[in-house]
């Protein structure tokens, strides 16, 4: 019996030792779609989720870099986009697949938040203030989608993606539907979203926003006299909405943290830096050079045609031959014009070249943004090298290196680097990461908007009141170079011909380096003079030559995308 | 420890047996009249106890006559024994009515009773060890011949005697039909091998599901040398116990025990010096690298980056300073040959009540890369107590504590950017200086990707250690009925601390610096944890009834729950660079850190039935619970049956029985299986795939943070198991004495419903997409195993080799659609993953070509919508000399994406195979093992083998040899062009590479020392030995090593040199 009951016990024992481990168990570090979309506090957190694509590389995370597509850029790898301005980049690239995907991972946030702001508890107000800024962000990415890739497939929020993620077959809507899709949800998001935000949501999509963008969508259709109306909306203000955007005074500043809340950004994605919070966007990474903070590869470069746009002070064009004869003529006189000589262990420099002066005093003469947005050779950049300030002198000499205080040009090209949105030194601790540049990036800012608003009025037969626009830009207090049509020959703009020049040219160095040049010239049609082109270094050595044929105004759509969804059609030229 | 205990009846039943079955031969061959004798001297014992002893003689010989010498003989139940002499004679005092027990190594025990005889002559029956061998299968062991399912039991001693096998898994290649090894990471460490069990059942995790001890584990988590046994079990039969886990069948490790009777004590060491086996080269003459590289800017109109005085430079300087003037071999330079050393010490033993089995294991692989060695130490301790009759107790400890080199963590930095360094760049100068570019026109960036200076630009101490801890016991209240329960706690602790190293990096030829290592310093301490705690209940029953119906019945119960959690800090700026730990340091600090988790229940039962050791039947049921589906996808049902006709014992057998016939039986099984591997080969990933969740994706307002919330992952709220249901049907046979055996297996493997990640369209975003039920996936094969020993004199002699062949095909899955990731397609009626590419027509190299190609410019079609005619080469390009020109599989003019087609049967070998062959003469033993595939072939493209040149970036001798350059008509490759151009880098047959091999997994030559010189020393064995591990590889393929995929750590190289002892 005694045997029994120690087995009875030892049984018992055994059974007590099996709780029942759970079944159901949820993730620690994820919010689940059961208790999501509850409050107004959750509908915000969704909503800056949608903001949050904006800042991936592929979508405007390297909107910089599209100038390497225009004659005012050059760069390399990735970030340069080197495929698509040789010519080599097919429907398989991965730059091409996954701009695609990434600016549809936007337009499907934005339908989320559509679809679920009816859920939360909040007032019909704020609802229909969700659903506007919504409808702004996917309006944004649509037409972003548009620019690249013509008519696109569109999906609103009657599309759920966690149902329908595998039949998501829609085929392309041509590019008229797109826009109106585009101009429709634009008007949504005027009726609805604010002025202005209060100081805490600084950084959200406003009415003034959604004006400029939609003028921007009309303008890119030539649809210059209703453009015009919505830019004018926010620049004259006829129903005192009290939009109150105007040219910042510093052109330097409104590219550091000290500008990027100025008046000037109509909208711009926020960025912010430091430890703990990388929550900004490479600049500094692709446009910055190995004397920049975290050491930097410059993937991203000005063109020597661009630093050749900036006129004197005086408005007169810039000719390198008054500066020094010959220089246009021979690669040699470029070269001895600019090469120095370093010492043996290249930490010193021997022998600076003969024009160095010259070539100082000819910068102070120029447009003034040039020196702000671009590193001459002989100048100082604020660099940071081996945790400390380093004042980097742009020697142009082969073997610089940032340790001995120079720029070194990552791939020992002699070309111009971005002073513009790079940091100088560590932005007093303001970076952490050099992927992670705490400056906003504007998308759209008012000099755009005077620009833009500028060319409606030339095509409308407005020469006048264009040049005025013009003239304001040009007139900024840090930059106040000649207006247009104050005296001298090379100032004269009467004609729609010679306004078209001028915007063009504006355009061009007001909003360098901010990647709307490329989208410019295939509005203008105008793609195809880079055909052929050879960009140079200012020393006049070649390094590369542009591919661009007539396909190239339209990216193709994926190819991976054609084979998951065979109601796709190629674009002209692509197959 | 039941499975042992199980083990130890059915051995003590298969030795009660095989008494019953031999003691009358052997009494026959004795002494004809012995039957009769013994029985009448069972009266003599019991009226007579107190008999005195008499002298008894004999001799011992073998089936053959010869004189076996050292046999021992002994008086049964006494210490009284003795040995035989050199001629196989013995003499010794019993008692009349004594047994005599005959035991000598390879032979059958015999028991003699005496009765009265005085002289005897004995000869010893060869032990006929398959026939009795014992099988671990699950929740149990069972004898060979009385299996049902198709179980492949591996010899461990083999595998662990000689040769440098740190894990299982690696070591198993080549060694069991139906199981393919491949290595996918070979670092110390972290050498971990993928392990398919017939074939890629399923497009997910297909790994094996592994059972140490009766609880899941990590396959390299044991010591192979305390490995008793290991067994593969590959059909639904023999692995549906394991129901939800066991689609890509199951590996049953169990770890050895003590055994009753004298301590014992072993020890293995080695010493191996490793090195990589090197089949790639690359273009190492910097002076020919320039001028290739030249060639390729030239070819695609850029401006070309060297200048021919550079060029000129450095030809003078060939075989001058090295220093200044390099020529580096990537390879060469980033691997070195290390001395890696291994000591195994264990000792067992027990008595009638306790048996343990205790081992100390050290090992020290300093790695063929720098700052990348392992060491490691492991304890084990199994102990097993009869405490009562009825009740037995038992623990297994296990643990080890290992250190890596933190450069460890660099290694796959030092592939995916090995390729963009240069022969330009000396690597390491003699006196310790890291280099970068030498030739200031090559790309500085480069000089950042020095190997060495990538493994040495991290400092610290990285801690891995695991315990692991089970305890059972067993109840026997009946006869014939067991109850056991198991606790298993298992804890992998993992703590990392690191620091960034801050390297200079110099060009040595103007002696500066190039890049300054400076930084800010930091800290970052990191701790991993998994956690994992397994029960079961199992209850048994087995009788026999009617003195031929075996009954053996199991049912029980287990549950199991596992968590894996992180944590990870750093601070910045450290006080002293000597610390090592978060408060070392002062500056701004971040954290992070997350949990997953995954909790299973399960039942499961079994019935075995025999008649008369002739007709066996099996039928399993499992049912599993997971975490990973919601409630009403939550359970999977898996049955499976099987029986086997064991024709040898029929009675029509008789005669061929006495001739050539030993074994033969016949087996069938079909069963069903379930994979729940929703996160693929990620144990950590897929745990709430079945949840929709948002993860964090903040933005900034007013220079703030804003919270930010997204849907990251769609989730599949019908996600469930996905079955594999597996046929089989096999024979196992035996002939001419068991000299020749073998194994025959067809099966029929189905998975349906298989979990896989469907490329949705990219207008669903980046969130990630979740793995669907659907698609069909068979595979079939036939799996032999054929053996053959045999002894002559002295010399014996084995030839074992096993063959699988293997046809994998997806039966359905999206009608004529098809879903492709990159060259790998997966579509109905084709191999799993074959690869769908172009097809190259020739390389453009004569006017003739040309001139085709404008005829196809010419001829090509009109596009309807324009009118105008279309450019046939839109997609590609043109092709012009020294390109590829693709064919037009579809004619229609226009060579595009639509003129691929599906090559080769995928990443699955039509068929592998393992040979191993061994011979031993007197002391003297060799063997040498064969692996090989035979059958794969796949795309081979990466940074390393390209036909595009790159500033800065390494070239392939291969493809520089074998380039189009001006004026050849006989390339084997395309012209280099700038790797932006991918003309001639698409998909295409071209780059399609044929994957099989034959590798000599391993040669060995063993010396076992006399026993007669060693029995004054009191050692029982004394064996040294010399293995080449992996040391020759025959293969086509162009790339690191056909067994890893892309380019990444090979596998080891290995000259061993080792010493067994016991004592």
């Amino acid at each position: 019996m005694k045997r029994y009951k120690e087995i009875l016990v030892s049984v018992a024992s055994l059974l007590l030792l099996s709780g029942c481990y759970d079944l159901d168990r949820y993730p620690y570090d994820q919010v689940s779609s059961g208790t999501f979309w509850k409050t107004e506090g959750q509908a915000k957190q969704a909503m800056m989720g949608v903001y949050n694509v904006m800042k991936s590389d592929n979508a405007f995370g390297t909107t910089y870099g599209l100038d390497c597509l225009s004659d005012l850029g050059i760069g390399y790898d990735d970030p340069g986009y080197v495929n698509v301005y040789l010519g080599t980049y097919t429907a398989r690239t991965g730059q091409v697949v996954n701009r695609w995907q990434t600016l549809y991972d936007g337009v499907v946030r934005s339908n989320t938040v559509l679809q679920n702001i009816p859920n939360a508890e909040m007032s019909d107000a704020t609802k229909a203030q969700f659903a506007g800024e919504a409808k702004f962000m996917r309006a944004l990415y649509y037409f972003t989608l548009m620019n690249f890739f013509g008519g696109v497939p569109l999906y609103d929020e009657s599309v759920v993606v966690d149902k329908d993620f595998n039949n998501m077959m829609e085929p392309r809507a041509t590019i008229d539907a797109t826009r109106e899709f585009i101009l429709k949800d634009l008007d949504a998001s005027i009726a609805a979203l604010p002025v202005k935000w209060d100081n805490s949501n600084y950084g959200r999509a406003t009415k003034g926003a959604a004006y400029a963008l939609k003028g921007k969508v009309l303008l890119y259709n030539k649809q210059y006299a209703e453009a015009a109306t919505n830019f004018e909306e926010i620049v004259k203000d006829p129903s005192a909405q009290g939009y109150g955007y105007s040219l910042y005074a510093s052109y330097e500043d409104l590219f550091k943290p000290a500008g990027d809340q100025s008046n000037e950004m109509i909208f711009a994605i926020q960025n912010s830096g430091g430890v703990g919070l990388d929550y900004g966007m490479p600049m500094t990474f692709y446009m910055g050079s190995r004397s920049s903070f975290g050491s930097c590869w410059n993937n991203v470069m000005a063109s020597t045609g661009l630093a050749d746009m900036y006129e004197y002070k005086d408005g007169k064009p810039f000719n390198w031959n008054e500066v020094v004869p010959g220089f246009n003529e021979s690669a040699d006189v470029k070269d001895k014009t600019f090469r120095a000589t370093l010492s043996s262990d290249k930490k010193t420099v021997v022998a600076y070249p003969e024009a160095k002066e010259t070539l100082l005093n000819m910068y102070k003469q120029r447009d003034p943004r040039m020196n702000t947005s671009l590193i001459l050779p002989y100048t100082i950049y604020k660099g940071w090298v081996s945790n400390a300030r380093k004042d980097c002198e742009f020697v142009v000499a082969v073997g610089t290196n940032e340790s001995n205080g120079f720029i070194r040009n990552n791939k020992q090209w002699d070309s111009y680097l971005w002073r513009k949105f790079v940091a100088e030194y560590n932005m007093d601790g303001g970076i952490n990461n050099r992927a992670h540049t705490p400056i906003n990036f504007p998308l759209i800012r008012y000099a755009d908007i005077l620009l833009m608003l500028a060319e409606c009025y030339n095509e409308t037969g407005k020469q006048t009141e264009a040049v005025a626009l013009i003239n304001q830009v040009r007139q900024r207090p840090s930059v106040n170079i000649a207006a247009l049509n104050s005296g001298p020959a090379w100032l004269e703009a009467r004609s729609k011909e010679q306004v078209f020049e001028r915007i063009k040219k504006e355009r061009a160095v007001e909003l360098a380096g901010e990647g709307h040049r490329f989208n410019d010239l295939r509005r203008w049609g105008l793609l195809l003079s880079l055909s052929g082109k050879n960009e140079y270094g200012f020393t006049g050595k070649r390094y590369f030559t542009r591919v661009v044929t007539e396909r190239d105004y339209l990216w193709p759509i994926p190819a991976t995308e054609i084979e998951k969804n065979s109601s796709l059609t190629q674009n002209p030229g692509w197959d | 420890m039941m499975k042992e205990f199980y083990n130890f009846n059915l051995r003590k039943k298969a030795f009660v047996s095989a008494i019953v079955l031999l003691a009358p031969i052997g009494i026959a061959q004795a002494n004809p009249t012995m039957a009769e004798a013994g029985a009448s001297n069972e009266r003599v014992f019991n009226s007579s106890p107190q008999q005195a002893k008499s002298a008894i003689t004999g001799s011992v010989t073998d089936p053959s006559g010869e004189a076996i010498i050292g046999a021992n003989v002994v008086e049964k139940g006494t210490t009284n024994g003795t040995i035989t002499d050199l001629d196989g004679k013995f003499s010794l005092n019993v008692s009349p009515n004594a047994t005599l027990v005959i035991s000598y190594i390879g032979f059958t025990e015999q028991q003699i009773p005496v009765s009265n005889q005085s002289s005897f002559t004995i000869k010893l029956k060869e032990d006929s060890k398959n026939l009795e061998e014992v099988v671990v299968v699950a929740y149990g062991s069972q004898k060979k011949v009385n299996l049902t399912g198709s179980v492949t039991a591996v010899n461990m001693s083999e595998l662990t005697d000689s040769r440098p096998i740190t894990n299982i898994s690696s070591g198993l290649a080549g060694m069991a039909a139906g199981v393919q090894v491949t290595s996918s990471s070979n670092r110390p460490g972290n050498d971990n091998s993928s392990i398919l069990v017939r074939g890629q059942g399923t497009l997910n995790n297909s790994a094996p599901l592994v059972i140490i001890d009766g609880t899941e584990g990590n396959i390299n988590s044991v010591n192979p040398q305390d490995i008793e046994s290991l067994s593969v079990l590959k059909d639904a039969a023999s692995a549906a116990i394991y129901g939800s886990r066991a689609a890509n069948g199951v590996i049953l490790i169990t770890t050895k025990q003590g055994k009753k009777g004298a301590l014992k004590m072993d020890y293995n060491g080695y010493v191996s010096f490793e090195s990589i086996g090197k089949t790639m080269e690359s273009v190492s003459n910097y002076a020919n690298y320039m001028e290739l590289v030249n060639e390729g800017y030239k070819n695609s109109n850029q401006p070309i980056p060297f200048k021919q005085e550079t060029i000129d430079l450095w030809r003078t300087n060939e075989g001058g300073d090295q220093l200044a003037y390099p020529n580096t071999d990537w390879i060469d330079a980033t691997f070195r040959t290390s001395v890696s050393t291994n000591h195994n010490v264990s000792m067992s033993g027990g008595s009638d009540k306790i048996r343990f089995y205790t081992a100390f294991g050290y090992m020290d692989d300093p790695g063929v890369m720098d700052n990348s060695g392992y060491e490691k130490f492991n304890l084990r301790a199994n102990i097993e107590a009869d405490v009562k009759p009825w009740l037995k107790l038992g623990t297994n400890l296990s643990g080890y504590v290992a250190r890596t080199e933190p450069g460890t963590d660099n290694i796959s930095n030092v592939f995916t950017y090995g390729s963009a360094t240069t022969p330009g760049m000396v690597f390491r100068a003699p006196d310790g200086r890291y280099g970068a570019m030498n030739n200031l026109e090559d790309d500085p960036q480069s000089g950042n990707n020095n190997p060495l200076a990538t493994l040495n630009s991290i400092s610290g101490d990285f801690r891995k250690r695991n315990t692991k801890a089970r305890m059972f016991g067993t109840l026997t209240p009946v006869k014939g009925f067991s109850l056991t329960g198991s606790y298993s706690y298992e804890m992998v602790d993992e703590q990392q601390e690191s620091k960034p190293v801050f390297i200079d990096l110099w060009n040595f030829q103007n002696n500066t610096i190039t890049k300054v290592g400076t930084g800010r310093t930091s800290v970052t301490n990191k701790n991993i944890k998994q956690e994992r705690n397994f029960m079961d209940v199992v209850a048994r029953y087995e009788n026999k009834f009617m003195d031929k119906l075996d009954l053996n019945v199991m049912g029980g119960a287990s549950q199991e729950q596992y968590g894996w959690q992180w944590f990870s800090a750093t601070k910045l700026d450290l006080v002293d660079p000597g610390l090592g730990v978060i408060n070392g340091a002062v500056g701004d600090a971040t954290a992070s850190g997350t949990r997953v988790e995954w909790a299973m229940r399960s039942y499961f039962g079994r019935v075995n039935l025999g008649w008369d050791d002739k007709y066996l039947l099996e039928m399993n049921m499992r049912a599993d619970g997971s975490s990973r589906f919601l409630p009403d996808q939550r359970w999977g049902y898996f049955p499976s049956v099987s029986a086997a006709w064991r024709i040898d014992q029929e009675g029509f057998m008789e005669n061929l029985k006495s001739s050539w016939l030993d074994n033969l039986k016949l087996r069938v099984s079909y069963g069903s299986l379930g994979n729940n591997a929703v996160g693929g080969s990620d144990q950590n990933a897929g745990n709430y795939s079945a949840l929709s969740t948002y993860s964090v994706t903040n933005y900034i307002l007013n220079n703030a943070l804003a919270m930010g919330v997204s849907q990251t992952a769609i989730a599949n709220a019908a996600l469930t198991w996905e079955s594999t249901k597996i046929a089989d049907i096999g024979v196992d046979f035996g002939f001419l004495n068991n000299r020749m055996s073998g194994t025959l297996d067809y099966f029929h493997k189905k998975t349906d419903g298989i979990l896989i990640d469907l490329p949705a369209p990219a207008v669903h975003g980046n969130a990630s997409i979740p793995k669907q039920n659907s698609a069909v996936v068979v595979n079939q094969g036939v799996e032999l195993t054929l053996g053959w020993r045999d002894q002559i004199g002295d010399f014996s002699y084995s030839v074992n080799g096993n063959v699988t062949w293997l046809k994998n095909e997806v039966t359905r899955f999206k009608g004529d659609d098809y879903s492709l990731s990159g060259a790998s397609m997966i579509k109905e009626g084709l191999p799993i993953n074959a690869q769908y590419v172009l097809t190259v027509d020739r390389i453009v190299q004569t006017d003739d070509d040309v001139a085709y190609v404008q005829s196809l410019i010419d001829n090509a079609p009109i596009d309807e919508l324009t009118g105008k005619q279309k450019n046939p080469f839109a997609s590609y390009g043109k092709p012009e000399k020294g390109d590829l020109l693709y064919k037009d599989i579809n004619a229609d003019g226009i060579i595009n994406d639509n003129d691929r087609t599906t090559i080769g049967r995928g990443p699955n070998p039509d068929f592998s195979y393992g040979l191993n062959m061994s011979a031993a003469y007197k002391g003297i033993d060799f063997s040498v093992l064969f692996q090989g595939v035979s059958g794969i072939k796949m795309l081979y493209s990466d940074g390393y083998f390209t036909p595009t040149v790159r500033l800065g970036y390494q070239l392939n001798k291969e493809i520089t040899d074998g380039r189009w350059r001006e004026g050849s008509t006989d390339a084997k490759y395309p012209r280099l062009l700038h790797y932006s151009n991918t003309r001639n880098t698409q998909a295409s047959d071209l780059w399609i590479q044929d994957k099989s091999y034959i590798k000599i997994k391993n040669i060995q030559l063993g010396y076992t020392l006399p026993k007669s010189w060693l029995s004054r020393f009191d050692v029982e064995r004394v064996r040294i030995y010399g293995s080449l591990e992996n040391f020759f590889t025959f293969t086509d393929y162009k790339g690191m090593d056909p067994e890893v995929t892309n380019t990444t750590y090979p596998t080891m190289r290995q000259a061993v040199i080792g010493l067994n002892l016991s004592f």
